[in-house]
């Protein structure tokens, strides 16, 4: 086993390569440099010296063998975008929000996407399958920002925490977390509010993928002997369809539950944008349209050797969910 | 039950429209039906037909367009008018500086606040041909019309200066590479508690005679982000700028009406006749925050520090720094004369000199800790020095008690970054901060009618303006240039996106600056 983890993780150091050199390319390519980017009431020249001192003048390859071999040495630099903050400092004060987001979203997909796919599975064919199966093709489908973008127009809350309450103190990063730590029932509340809608936007599309998986692996697993047997032996429709179907189902769901995991980790960066989201994923669109290099390798480096990671560990779980693909 | 009607009714106006954008309020047109058969007579003239064109916007509010989308908005109406089909592009505002100087664009909405009260700031800044690539986005290349702004520069008689002003702005109407929008009022607002809080006519911010009702209470002010540096020269945005007219001073100052130049640092001077040689005789016994003398020494070497690009405690980035461009030398002669030699005269140098990126920085502090560490720990001999800065959150001033201008009256003055405008009110209302900044016209209103809070309401030394991109066809042409400004109602966009805080621009000079003139259409009809 320990030897099939190298073996992937090793194979993934071409994929960060691969995206650190597009992060470079892709902004080079865009016009504008750092330099352009910085205050109106600058010369030509003072701008070319800006973007002199951050290398930003020299060859993409140049640039990019830089970067490599500073961050082989575990340095990810710091931003280009005043006040020049070390790249490592901000992600790890953006990380929490990421993951606080992305765990509340994956609560409420999981608990309301397995419930949903069972229902529909049990009676296939029926008004509620096709219900519940429509609903989840809406759901997939629907823009992320849009439906951001309409919940707030519709529930007229203000969707921001003010994350800039110094006086609130800062513990684990997570900002449910930290109020209940503090015992302050107004806090708790308030957190709970702005958590609320930017997890159900982001919830929509792993609900709608776990209830339409749910529904198709637990509909080919019931028509499984032992299932005929299950039933046979007289046991209750709830305990044969939970009991010894659900489980056995439960494979593609896990996958699925990883990947999705995953991807919301990697920073939700429409929702984060929409709902101002203090993030990783809103981090990554604020260095973008900076042009901080820098930042922006950082994050979409850190998010993919994350994705990475839970892929690992997704293709792990299987062993423990199913002997059967244990690996040699 | 109740609340689903309305629920119902908007996501059916929402799968109508498909955006949640207002329409523009239906107001009574500026715009006469025969300027518009005009424009679209300049249009037919000029081979254009069904033109379509892309408008771009910022995302963030400027002091002159506090809701840029909306102005778009309403610019897009007119051009509907006449035929033009606009689309929008909104951009973020460091996308959109890049943008604009590269003139990657056709039409887009600009602007540009003023630091000193001169026209050269507006007239050759925004469209002077040697700032193309910079600050002349509209690519405008009239050499006569640079001629004049450089004459105008070096011109020490004021009849004559007027006149080339003059001159150079019947170009601008003529010729049309910009068509000026609006000067917007700039807004704040405190609570009764506070007194003497007043806004600048150039935006400068100072606290040294600002109080509360209960003497020793830190004075707490809300503003829409941190300051960026703190380093006089490199600062640019109107947060860092805030807290530099703090800390630091400059030789001479505006008085408090912006009317006439007052004494500061310098207590006298004077210009040779040929206008090349300014003597100032500086204020004696006047100490930096870290205890250092000040004295000509210091004033040399903030200047050469600016001046010269190889200057040891120079990094990239300066702003500002053509203005200071005619200055070939800056000299001490004795501890308290610094004359300044120039390589042609400048009408409006004392202005050059009271703006925030010429302001004495301590030279003991700036060797001590290097530029980048002087930008967070600022030294000068202002009126607060810096106590603490938390970066994105706070900014404490201490008093200077022993500031050579009087001991401020408040003893600590708290600058705390809130973003939300909403917020920031809404802190206002609940008196956890004293005073704001950032306040939006709608607000305004808002603020007006609360017997708790007052608004502060002054004439801003700025301009919106519509650019177009004199480089790209169709804008090259004038016609259609001009046809588009026929078209254009400005007073809808002062009467509805600046709620009537602000004017009709007719000019890119704000009223009140020397030499603005806006042509005959304003002379006393007969």
């Amino acid at each position: 086993v320990i030897q099939f983890i190298l073996r992937r993780l090793l194979g993934t150091l071409p994929v960060l390569f691969g995206v650190t050199f597009l992060v470079v390319a892709a902004t080079k390519l865009i016009p504008g440099s750092p330099g352009s980017m910085r205050g109106q009431k600058m010369t030509r020249e003072e701008i070319a010296a800006i973007d002199a001192k951050l290398g930003y003048d020299r060859p993409i390859l140049v640039q990019y063998g830089s970067y490599v071999s500073k961050v082989a040495r575990g340095d990810l630099g710091e931003c280009w975008r005043p006040p020049n903050r070390p790249v490592w400092t901000e992600l790890k004060e953006r990380f929490p929000a990421t993951i606080e987001l992305a765990t509340c979203a994956m609560l409420i997909a999981t608990a309301l996407g397995v419930l949903l796919g069972v229902v529909a599975a049990v009676r296939p064919r029926s008004l509620v399958d096709w219900t519940i199966m429509v609903g989840a093709l809406v759901g997939l489908s629907m823009p992320i920002f849009w439906l951001g973008v309409l919940m707030q127009i519709v529930l007229p809350i203000d969707q921001r925490l003010d994350y800039t309450d110094t006086t609130f103190p800062v513990w684990s990063g997570f900002f449910l977390i930290d109020a209940l730590r503090a015992c302050e029932p107004r806090r708790v509340f308030e957190v709970s509010k702005h958590l609320l809608l930017p997890s159900c936007a982001l919830a929509t599309i792993p609900l709608a993928t776990i209830a339409r998986l749910t529904r198709s692996s637990l509909l080919e697993t019931l028509q499984q002997d032992y299932i005929r047997t299950a039933r046979a032996k007289g046991l209750a429709p709830r305990a044969v369809v939970m009991k010894h179907a659900l489980r056995n189902a439960l494979i593609p769901i896990v996958t699925a539950f990883g990947l999705q995991l995953a991807a919301l980790l990697g920073g939700a960066v429409l929702t984060e944008t929409v709902f101002s989201w203090p993030g990783v994923g809103r981090f990554i669109v604020e260095s973008a349209v900076n042009k901080d290099l820098p930042a922006l390798q950082g994050a979409v480096l850190v998010v993919s050797l994350v994705y990475i990671v839970a892929n690992l560990i997704v293709d792990l779980s299987y062993g423990f969910i199913d002997p059967r693909v244990r690996v040699e | 039950m109740k609340r689903l009607a309305p629920l119902v009714a908007s996501l059916a106006a929402l799968a109508l429209v498909g955006c949640p954008e207002k329409a523009p309020a239906k107001k009574k047109s500026g715009v006469s039906q025969d300027a518009r058969d005009e424009a679209k007579r300049l249009l037919d003239e000029a081979g254009v037909k069904d033109l379509k064109v892309e408008l771009l916007n910022m995302d963030t509010p400027r002091p002159y367009f506090p809701e840029p989308k909306q102005t778009a908005l309403l610019l897009q109406d007119d051009l509907k008018k006449i035929g033009i089909d606009c689309s929008l592009a909104t951009l973020t505002w460091e996308e959109y500086l890049a943008k604009t100087r590269e003139g990657a664009f056709e039409l887009c909405i600009m602007g540009w606040t003023g630091d000193t009260k001169d026209p050269d700031n507006f007239l050759y800044v925004l469209l002077g041909k040697d700032n193309i690539g910079q600050t002349n986005i509209c690519r405008f290349a009239d050499p006569v019309y640079n001629k004049l702004c450089l004459d105008a520069e070096s011109e020490i008689d004021d009849t004559k200066r007027a006149q080339l002003y003059k001159d150079a702005q019947k170009i601008v109407r003529e010729q049309r590479p910009m068509l000026p929008l609006v000067h917007a009022d700039q807004l704040a607002a405190c609570s009764t508690r506070v007194k003497n809080l007043k806004l600048h006519p150039t935006g400068r911010r100072e606290f040294q005679s600002v109080t509360l009702d209960t003497p020793g209470e830190p004075l707490i002010f809300g503003r829409g982000s941190d300051s960026v540096t703190l380093d006089p020269p490199r600062a640019d945005d109107g947060e860092s700028v805030a807290v530099i007219d703090n800390v630091f001073d400059g030789l001479v100052r505006y008085s408090d009406d912006a009317k006439k130049i007052e004494p500061c640092l310098a207590q006298s001077w004077e210009r040779s006749p040929d206008g090349k040689t300014w003597t100032f005789h500086l204020e004696k016994n006047v100490k930096f925050q870290d205890g250092t003398e000040f004295d000509a020494d210091a004033v040399v070497f903030t200047f050469e520090r600016i001046l010269n690009d190889k200057h040891p405690y120079r990094e990239p980035g300066f702003q500002n720094t053509a203005l200071f461009a005619p200055i070939a030398k800056v000299e001490a002669k004795g501890p308290s004369i610094v004359v300044f030699t120039l390589s042609r005269p400048v009408a409006a140098f004392l202005d050059d000199l009271t703006i925030y990126t010429a302001r004495i920085v301590s030279p003991a502090a700036m060797k001590k800790l290097g530029a980048n560490e002087f930008a967070t720990h600022p030294v000068g001999t202002g009126a607060y020095k810096l106590k603490s800065w938390e970066r994105e959150q706070k900014i404490v001033l201490e008093a200077n008690d022993s500031y050579f201008r009087g001991k401020p009256s408040t003893k600590e003055v708290i600058l705390v970054a809130i973003k939300e405008n909403a917020t920031r009110l809404n802190m206002l209302k609940a008196g956890q901060i004293h005073a704001m900044d950032g306040v939006s016209p709608v607000a305004a209103k808002d603020i007006e009618s609360d017997p708790k809070l007052q608004l502060l309401r002054q004439a801003g030394m700025n301009l919106g303006y519509l650019a177009f991109n004199c480089e790209k066809k169709p804008w090259d042409d004038v016609r259609v240039r001009r046809a588009v400004a026929l078209a254009i109602d400005a007073k809808r966009i002062v009467a509805t996106n600046l709620q009537g805080m602000g004017q009709v621009a007719k000019s890119p000079v704000p009223v009140g600056v020397f030499g603005w003139d806006a042509g005959e259409e304003d002379a006393p009809s007969k």
